[in-house]
């Protein structure tokens, strides 16, 4: 993967060639964060049992699979979606009003359905340079308002009971979880070994450079989105089956945690950098403090500010480590 | 007339403009509500742009600088959930006390952006997660009440017909910061910071101490309208709206704040507050249910985003390029770099 190592400095004006600074010790931060775990873990009844390692795993592939998603924006150079949440809500209400058409059907109908979503927001960012956050979060308040006016506001119930498919559990663990790795195998896959992976890591980590160079910057961007969008819609179709109904609430939490995930996984926000296996890595540490903090019955309150703390720190951290400056 | 016309600068065409078109909109939507306008309308107007007006100013003063804070709408939570928890028997030292530790938080804020020279959108999208964790760990992960009505009665009682104690507030901090931009050298020293870093240093900007009171004013700005707001409903909740974000960048961008920054005044930036205010109006006259509204407030975010995106103004003028030249462009035209703006964008490559 070379391109996403390129010493290349991001985009901007020409700034005068700067050494790349020794790489500080991030990985202090990692064994911080895994010996606080482990430590907290000791004193936490039930943190260290099989049971509970595989609800760390069954409530990570909703996370990851919307984090992997992510990881298409975020490479691309263009910050992070705050869309993901209501995009997957329409991904559970496309999956559970298809499903007389049987199951892939109906799951392929909500990847595209939400891709599309996406793509148009890809498009504004991608063409007219936009900025993507507040594309996002106006597209999000779109979408919210759309599925309510669609579903009047009311529970979109399961057509036919071929949702329960998705909740199965296959060796243990649930299929989302066998979902969530292949979809990172491919993720992978695209990344290193693609045209496209390749260019999209170049636009993110010197979008002037690769204007240049004379890549459809544009296109790029736009098709980073909709494969987002695709991704997020399954991570929908997920959430829609566990809950058995759709609302336009139903993805709410994604966004926070797929956000924190991706970051944390070390995907560097300002694009450019970062692996699908390290979104995988993200998603166990950010689901794993959710447990644990569950487990010792803090509520949703306690959850959000460790994992915005964990954002901020990350994003600084990550910054002074590469010595990126504006 | 035409030519101070056209001679005008966006930044100040474009909220004149917006609030004339908001209010001709207000002023016919009663023609299909089959209703008549009352005095109650630009009371309750005013009512909505008290706490617009500070949001719009929070984040348009960001915004000017070349930065965005997305933290306002958690500051704008925790300014409430602070003064509802410790406002019982002293309300005005409860709503300063929230805005001292929003204030103190922003400004945190501003010293981090500051001295990493990290974009402010992702370190604010962090904390602003974080405080709005922090609003529902001492909200108990609720709303909480507010039992002492004696202040939601003295705050929303009518003075001058259309106007409130709140409503008061948010007008006399917009003159205040208006009167501040205009006899001092706060407003040249902002738009320089957003217009361009690097010569603001040469010339002798202090940029670090800039960025760390805009953010600093921009959460207590923030927390102030949450505090009023709580203590008018009697309420505060965590339950994080984006709803306001959305409606104060749309003031921003309408008041001809450009996310590019250094270009906008204040007068704009109320200008743009009052102009969505008028629009959140219009609506109630029209019964239009929420979710619609929420969409057209939504599509108008993306189309003035997207009219100030640096690609729309390079795609028009490649477009004129190419008709002046009959021949095949030259792929020059292709490069990003060639519009000034594009360095300076917020956002993408936080250049």
């Amino acid at each position: 993967m070379t391109t996403t190592e390129a010493p290349l400095d991001p985009g901007g004006a020409p700034a005068p060639a700067r050494p790349r600074q020794a790489a500080r010790p991030l990985w202090l931060l990692w064994v911080a964060v895994a010996a606080l775990i482990v430590v907290i873990g000791l004193d936490t009844p039930r943190f260290f049992t099989i049971d509970n390692a595989r609800a760390i795993l069954s409530s990570s592939s909703l996370v990851g699979i919307a984090a992997l998603g992510l990881l298409f924006i975020v490479a691309s150079g263009n910050l992070v979606s705050l869309a993901i949440g209501s995009t997957a809500s329409v991904g559970a209400m496309v999956l559970l009003s298809n499903l007389s058409l049987s199951l892939p059907v109906a799951l392929v109908l909500a990847a595209l359905a939400c891709g599309l979503i996406a793509a148009v927001q890809g498009v504004l960012v991608g063409h007219l340079r936009a900025n993507p956050i507040i594309i996002t979060i106006a597209a999000a308040f779109a979408i919210d308002g759309a599925a309510t006016a669609v579903t009047d506001g009311t529970t979109i119930a399961p057509e036919t009971r071929a949702y329960q498919r998705l909740n199965d559990t296959v060796g243990g663990l649930p299929i989302g979880v066998y979902v969530l790795l292949v979809l990172t195998v491919i993720a992978t896959a695209v990344i290193r070994y693609t045209r496209f992976g390749r260019e999209l890591y170049l636009v993110g980590e010197n979008r002037q450079a690769a204007y240049a160079a004379g890549l459809p910057v544009g296109r790029i961007i736009t098709i980073a989105f909709a494969v987002a969008g695709a991704f997020f819609g399954i991570a929908g179709a997920f959430a829609g089956s566990f809950n058995q109904g759709a609302v336009v609430s139903t993805g709410q939490s994604l966004t926070f945690d797929a956000i924190a995930a991706a970051l944390v996984g070390g995907v560097a926000i300002l694009g450019g950098r970062g692996s699908a296996f390290g979104v995988l890595i993200g998603t166990l540490v950010i689901t794993t403090i959710t447990d644990l903090l569950l487990l010792r019955s803090y509520g949703t309150g306690a959850q959000t500010l460790v994992k915005g703390l964990l954002i901020v720190v990350v994003i600084v951290g990550f910054h002074l480590r590469n010595g990126r400056q504006r | 007339m035409m030519a101070r016309l056209r001679s005008a600068r966006p930044e100040v065409l474009v909220p004149a403009v917006v609030l004339l078109a908001s209010v001709v909109f207000l002023l016919v939507s009663p023609v299909f509500a089959e209703r008549s306008l009352s005095s109650f309308d630009v009371f309750n107007l005013m009512q909505g742009f008290a706490p617009l007006g500070l949001v719009t100013l929070a984040v348009g003063l960001t915004v000017l600088c070349g930065e965005y804070d997305l933290s306002v709408v958690s500051m704008f939570a925790a300014g409430g959930m602070m003064s509802v928890l410790w406002g019982e028997d002293h309300p005005v030292l409860a709503a300063l006390a929230a805005v001292a530790v929003c204030l103190l938080i922003g400004a945190v804020q501003g010293a981090i952006i500051a001295f990493t020279g990290l974009h402010s959108i992702p370190v604010t999208l962090g904390s602003g997660i974080a405080i709005i964790g922090f609003v529902r760990v001492i909200g108990h992960d609720g709303s909480q009440s507010y039992d002492n009505f004696d202040v939601p009665l003295w705050l929303d009682r009518t003075l001058a017909t259309v106007l409130s104690p709140r409503s008061l507030v948010t007008l006399a901090i917009i003159v205040i910061v208006a009167l501040l931009f205009a006899r001092t050298s706060v407003g040249s020293t902002l738009r320089a910071v957003g217009g361009n870093r690097r010569a603001s240093v040469v010339v002798g900007v202090r940029v670090d101490r800039t960025l760390i009171t805009v953010f600093g004013v921009s959460g207590a700005l923030a927390s102030l309208a949450g505090s009023l707001n709580a203590y008018s409903f009697a309420s505060a909740t965590a339950d994080q709206s984006n709803s306001l974000l959305i409606y104060a960048t749309a003031g921003t961008l309408l008041g001809g704040v450009s996310l590019a920054g250094g270009r906008g005044h204040i007068l704009g930036l109320a200008a743009g507050g009052l102009a969505v205010a008028t629009l959140q109006q219009s609506f109630l006259v029209l019964a239009t249910p929420d979710y619609v509204s929420n969409i057209v407030f939504a599509l108008l975010l993306v189309a003035v985003a997207a009219l100030d995106a640096p690609g729309l103004r390079q795609m028009l003028s490649r477009r004129l390029a190419r008709r002046r030249v009959p021949s095949r462009g030259a792929p020059g035209g292709q490069v990003a770099g060639s519009d000034p703006a594009d360095s300076a964008r917020v956002g993408a490559s936080s250049s």
